[in-house]
């Protein structure tokens, strides 16, 4: 008698293969879109936007902390190394530069009590890129030669908003030029 | 192989693609680690996190960091494991654990924070009385100045934000006290 219906080791194959592209796939998907979001709100000077502190009405990414200051920098590495600035909170509340490669992943952090100084400078580039035109205090090499740097500052009810404004100001993302 | 074979291989793609998005789209939890209400991923953020839960994190939380720098708690439910929602109030009672700074911050459905035109979204480690006793009560969808505000919320979730957890935390994800999530009422209880 001949059998009928669907061969069940194709269907289960493709089935494996088809949940394991898409979820590979996904995450660099609501990066883009992510990142071409960020992109169409305009740029702030030296590489960085200063979000405003986020509201229920200008919220643009999901699970966003109204408690929390953000500044985010696009990069695109295909031009050579990025230095990134930051400049830390002088009242002792938590900040951080972390990097966010094409795939969503966080590949370094660097926060306020990494450092002893009040401002850190960061080298940005690829793994294969042995010539890195500018000393830095610390150095990030990205996965991928897209991605995103976000800078966030806690804010609470004792901060001085002008101040913290002020430092956030000191989070640039400039192209790295050789010397 | 036969014609058979391949059309039976590409709907299986396809069932597999619609399976895995439905996965990372829907409300459902997966994974994780469960402490009372609230849920974790110790590997979000990181690039050691299987692909379904970086997924996952893409849609709900990109842009976390990685759990030294901060671990993200979760909670659809309450300590009765009903959904939280905004026709209901609740607090939460019980302690903080031990981190350099933490918030409680209120979502909706699609993980955006509730469009009410009330500015009380969140609750943070500056904000709230913490009694002699190291314990907290917050209350949740209630009048009371405090309070964080469900209006809008739909069926909602809160995230617990935990910046420099003590390292004690992150040995103790599942095992450590948590705050409770206390249903007080809902909108028709007599």
């Amino acid at each position: 008698m001949k059998r009928s219906g669907l061969p069940f080791l194709p269907y289960m194959l493709g089935l494996l293969i088809g949940a394991a592209v898409t979820l590979h796939v996904l995450p660099g998907r609501i990066m883009a879109r992510a990142m071409d979001r960020i992109e169409s709100l305009g740029g702030d000077n030296d590489g960085a936007r200063h979000a405003p502190r986020v509201t229920a009405e200008n919220q643009t990414i999901v699970r966003a902390s109204p408690d929390i200051l953000y500044s985010v920098c696009l990069f695109d590495l295909a031009d050579g190394p990025i230095r990134v600035e930051a400049t830390w909170p002088a009242d002792g509340n938590y900040a951080s530069v972390s990097f966010y490669d094409a795939n969503t992943n966080n590949f370094r952090a660097i926060n306020d009590r990494d450092v002893d100084a009040l401002s850190t400078s960061i080298s940005l580039a690829r793994p294969f890129d042995s010539d890195i035109p500018e000393r830095t205090d610390e150095s990030a090499w990205s996965p991928t030669t897209t991605g995103l740097i976000l800078y966030r500052r806690v804010i609470d009810a004792s901060t001085d908003l002008a101040a913290a404004e002020t430092e956030r100001q000191g989070f640039t993302c400039t192209q790295m030029v050789d010397q | 192989m036969t014609l058979r074979h391949v059309l039976t291989f590409l709907v299986g793609s396809a069932c597999g693609a619609v399976l895995a998005a439905t996965l990372v789209f829907s409300p459902i939890e997966i994974g994780g680690v469960s402490n009372g209400p609230w849920i974790t991923n110790p590997h979000i953020g990181s690039s050691d996190a299987n692909p379904l839960t970086r997924a996952l994190v893409a849609r709900r939380g990109l842009l976390a960091l990685t759990r030294e720098e901060a671990v993200y708690f979760t909670a659809t439910r309450d300590s009765n494991d009903l959904n939280l929602s905004e026709r209901c109030a609740y607090e939460i009672t019980g302690e903080i654990p031990p981190a350099r700074w933490w918030s409680i911050t209120i979502y909706d459905e699609d993980s955006f924070l509730p469009r009410n035109g009330l500015d009380r979204h969140a609750v943070n480690s500056s904000s709230v009385d913490i009694n002699g006793d190291g314990r907290v009560v917050i209350p949740v969808g209630q009048a009371s100045p405090g309070a964080i505000a469900t209006d809008q919320a739909g069926l909602f979730s809160l995230t617990l934000r935990l910046y420099h957890p003590d390292p004690i935390v992150l040995e103790g994800l599942d095992s450590l006290d948590f705050p409770r999530i206390e249903r007080i009422g809902c909108e028709g209880d007599t």
